[in-house]
């Protein structure tokens, strides 16, 4: 794992074959470097608000994107996804929903609740691939992220 | 004697004065004051006939002392003659003039100028004291002259007054005369009237006799009058024609009815039924005589041959004294009208017949609610246990005690309300019969009307419909219960429905997961460990990532279908021939289009849920492409009739077919006609198809051969009425 001062993509993903799957894809795209894995949603508080086992942490992280799954121990994705944009330090902070769901309330919901994007996960794997590379590249290479500090 | 007052402060003076007084003038009383303030005071207390006054003295002067005496009214009168030496002049005389005084003499004092001035004011004073005596005395004796003519007036006025009184009750009498006077002539008047009257009445008299007998010989009605005999005393033209056969009216005066009945019957003494009226009567002269009470009486029997039924009403005739001094009568000819009613009561038997089968009871009751129960139908008894003479004895109270107590209110007030406003009244209600068993009843009644609209009485109708209720109660009570398992069943479909909504998003996300691992590690397996495998490995995971894929098609094509469920259907005009025509050119690639001829013949619009529709299209249209791929030439088509509302579409094509066997299948979830090696497919789509259709209230079905083909038929709503 990377040293947590360069990490720009924040994945929260407690399913480990979507995680390592997910590596794969930004792996092949040369986009591996600098990522964080957060297991659950209150993992991912913790590290984005430096709380917890990230409280000793140095807070000059510049996470440029968070991937966020919906389906989370603990701390439920919709609920994350409430407290970063709810938050002042972080709602500035872009947020792609990716997940398997295709249901039309959780599209409405999240974006209402100021998501940036809904990606579905595909099955089938090349599709996968395709879509996580593609949508890395774009938030980290395309996108320009808004000029403030990403973290508390 | 004559009393003189000096008033000098010079005691010399004085004494000079006294000395001069007394020589010359005999009868003087001389007195005298020192000062000014003590002549007054002497003054006031003693009648003075002159003062001496000198002008010059200490305190109060000659001047002021002159008009203190002047001023006071006792003392005015008294002459003053002022005596001084020292002012002599004119303005001091003059002075002393207009304080009032009489005189004036100087110092020193001659005697003979003071016996003379003093000598003329004494004779002034005694003339004035005299005349005012003079006056005194006249003004008295006026007065009493006043008096004594004042008493005779008062005389006089008395005297008038009393002449008065005379003079007023002599007016009275004459008054008193001249009204006997009037009276006299007043009665001679009326006694002259009288006569006039008299003359009036009799004349009066022979006109109402003619216009009572114009009158009663006009009637229909026989009037007639007898004597104590019964011997007719009047007769008008009625009886004497119709009932006694007379020759005129003048025929039975002084003759009795048994004259003109034997006259009768000696006419056709050979038939006994020419003439039999009154045979079976009493002599109904004779009660009313008895009696002396005016009577009704019922006679009849033949006249002429004739059947005839008189209404006869008689009465006792009196003089003006209230003596009996015979009968009067009439008599109504009602043989017509017993005749009608004769009929009536018959046809009246025979409607109580015909009700009497009714199996209700029928009633007839006055309208005014007060009590009056005209007629009522035999089938009361066997509804309420009560015969019909109850009901026409009390009806009101019998009513009460049939309806039960907590409809009894209501009824009655529905029932009047209704009656009163001239509509029907029908209802149900419950009654308690004679032996206490609750039965439910019908009512229907209304009210009878005469042609000029007013009410006649009540008409109506009741029936025991307690059988009736109880099957209908039976019947509520089964669909209470049904709708109460149709509550809980749709409860439970409802619980069910969330379960399996539920179970879907699981479905959705969960199950996603895992194939997708196991695709991506498969192929993680084929992409880093290639060396390692032979081409049966490869092979392998190539069948296990296909399989993970169709999974996931599976999973994706089960949500769409319970997806249907939750969706309502958004009704709105569709053109049919672009949708397809687009869902064609969306859903197949360059190739396919190639060797495809796709054809639209005369496709109507529909209504449908845009979305939904499309989703049925996709289906159809990739089923046919995928069905007719093994052909050289595709050939799809698809068209449209339009019967009733309906539109109805078929969707041709010349591919695989199916086997019309398997036809119920094809539209089951999960069911296949062919193997995945043949055609590739989950099995959902034909369900789909086949619930969208279902849910816009339309059919599907489909025709086909094996081998030559297959029609796919469905029909959509031309239009909808607030569907949705």
């Amino acid at each position: 794992m990377n040293p947590l001062e360069s990490v720009d993509i924040l994945i929260v993903e407690d399913n480990p074959s979507d995680a390592e799957l997910t590596i794969r894809a930004l792996k092949k795209s040369s986009l591996a470097n600098h990522f964080f894995i957060a297991e659950n949603g209150e993992e991912a508080l913790d590290f984005l608000f430096c709380r917890g086992k990230f409280s000793e942490q140095d807070r000059s992280k510049n996470i440029k994107v968070v991937f966020l799954d919906l389906k989370l121990p603990k701390v439920s994705g919709m609920e994350v996804l409430r407290v970063l944009k709810a938050h002042e330090a972080t709602k500035m902070l872009p947020v792609v929903i990716i997940t398997s769901s295709k249901e039309d309330p959780d599209i409405e919901e999240a974006y209402k609740l100021g998501a940036n994007s809904y990606v579905v996960k595909p099955v089938d794997f090349d599709s996968f691939i395709h879509t996580i590379s593609t949508t890395g590249l774009y938030w980290l290479m395309i996108n320009i992220p808004p000029k403030v500090k990403s973290s508390v | 004697m004559i009393k003189i007052l000096a008033i000098d402060d010079n005691n010399d003076n004085l004494v000079v004065l006294y000395a001069m007084l007394t020589t010359s003038i005999p009868d003087v009383v001389y007195d005298s004051a020192r000062s000014g303030r003590e002549g007054v005071d002497k003054a006031r207390s003693n009648p003075y006939d002159l003062i001496l006054l000198d002008l010059v003295m200490p305190g109060m002067d000659g001047y002021e002392t002159c008009r203190q005496l002047k001023e006071d009214p006792d003392l005015q009168r008294i002459p003053i003659i002022i005596l001084t030496a020292e002012k002599t002049d004119a303005s001091s005389r003059i002075k002393a003039l207009q304080l009032g005084a009489d005189s004036f003499l100087s110092k020193p004092v001659i005697e003979a100028e003071l016996i003379a001035v003093v000598t003329t004011m004494i004779r002034v004073k005694q003339s004035e004291d005299t005349i005012r005596r003079e006056k005194q005395l006249l003004e008295k004796t006026v007065a009493e002259r006043t008096g004594s003519l004042q008493f005779q007036l008062e005389e006089l006025k008395r005297t008038e007054r009393e002449l008065k009184n005379s003079y007023a009750a002599l007016e009275t009498t004459k008054l008193a005369t001249l009204n006997l006077m009037e009276d006299l002539r007043t009665e001679i008047e009326q006694r002259k009237r009288s006569e006039e009257t008299l003359k009036e009445s009799q004349k009066k008299y022979m006109e109402l006799s003619i216009m009572f007998r114009s009158i009663s010989d006009n009637m229909t009605d026989m009037l007639w009058a007898k004597d104590l005999e019964k011997r007719f005393i009047f007769t008008n033209k009625s009886v004497c024609e119709n009932l006694l056969v007379a020759s005129d009216t003048n025929e039975p005066i002084g003759k009795g009815d048994m004259f003109f009945v034997k006259r009768q019957r000696e006419l056709y003494p050979d038939d006994p039924s020419w003439h039999t009226f009154g045979e079976l009567c009493i002599d109904s002269d004779q009660v009313v005589m008895d009696s002396g009470h005016p009577g009704q009486f019922d006679e009849y029997g033949n006249i002429k041959g004739k059947y005839l039924f008189l209404d006869v009403r008689k009465s006792p005739l009196l003089d003006i004294n209230g003596n009996l001094i015979g009968t009067v009568g009439s008599a109504q000819d009602i043989t017509n009208e017993r005749e009608i009613t004769k009929q009536l009561e018959q046809s009246e038997r025979q409607l109580s017949t015909l009700v009497s089968n009714l199996p209700g009871m029928v009633y007839r009751s006055s309208t005014g609610f007060d009590d009056v129960m005209l007629f009522v139908s035999d089938g009361c008894f066997p509804i309420t246990g009560y015969k019909p003479e109850d009901f026409k004895t009390n009806p009101i109270g019998l009513f009460n005690d049939l309806i039960l107590e907590e409809y009894r209110e209501t009824k009655w007030q529905q029932w009047k309300d209704i009656i009163a406003k001239g509509e029907m009244f029908e209802g149900e209600y419950p009654i308690k019969t004679a032996a206490g068993e609750v039965k439910w009843v019908w009512e229907r009644c209304s009210g009878i009307y005469n042609d000029s609209g007013d009410m006649l009485y009540v008409e109506g109708y009741i029936e025991d419909i307690s059988d009736r209720r109880a099957a209908e109660e039976g019947i509520k009570k089964l669909n209470d219960e049904l709708e109460q398992r149709v509550l809980e069943r749709t409860a439970q479909f409802e619980e069910a429905n969330k379960e399996l909504e539920a179970f879907s998003y699981s479905v959705s996300h969960d199950l996603r997961a895992p194939l997708r691992a196991i695709d991506g590690f498969t192929r993680i397996l084929f992409e880093d460990y290639q060396p390692f495998l032979d081409s049966e490995g490869k092979r392998v995971c190539a069948v296990i990532q296909e399989n993970a894929v169709r999974m996931g098609q599976l999973i994706d094509d089960l949500l769409a279908l319970s997806r249907l469920n939750r969706t309502g259907i958004n009704f709105t005009g569709i053109n049919i021939a672009n949708l397809a025509q687009s869902v064609y050119a969306e859903n197949t690639n360059d190739e396919e289009k190639k060797r495809t001829i796709f054809t639209l013949t005369n496709v109507h619009g529909a209504m449908g849920d845009q979305v939904l529709v499309r989703q049925v299209l996709v289906n159809l249209i990739n089923n046919a492409v995928k069905f007719s791929s093994r052909r050289e030439v595709s050939q799809i088509t698809i068209s449209s009739e339009v019967h009733n509302d309906m539109v109805f579409y078929c969707i041709h094509d010349n591919g695989a077919g199916f086997d019309m066997k398997y036809a119920d299948k094809l539209f089951g979830a999960f069911q296949r006609l062919h193997s995945i090696k043949e055609f590739d497919g989950t099995g959902i789509g034909l369900a789909i198809v086949q619930r969208i259709i279902h849910q816009h209230g339309g059919k599907v079905w489909a025709r086909g051969e094996v081998d030559k083909g297959a029609s796919f038929y469905f029909s959509l709503p031309l239009k909808v009425e607030n569907k949705q």
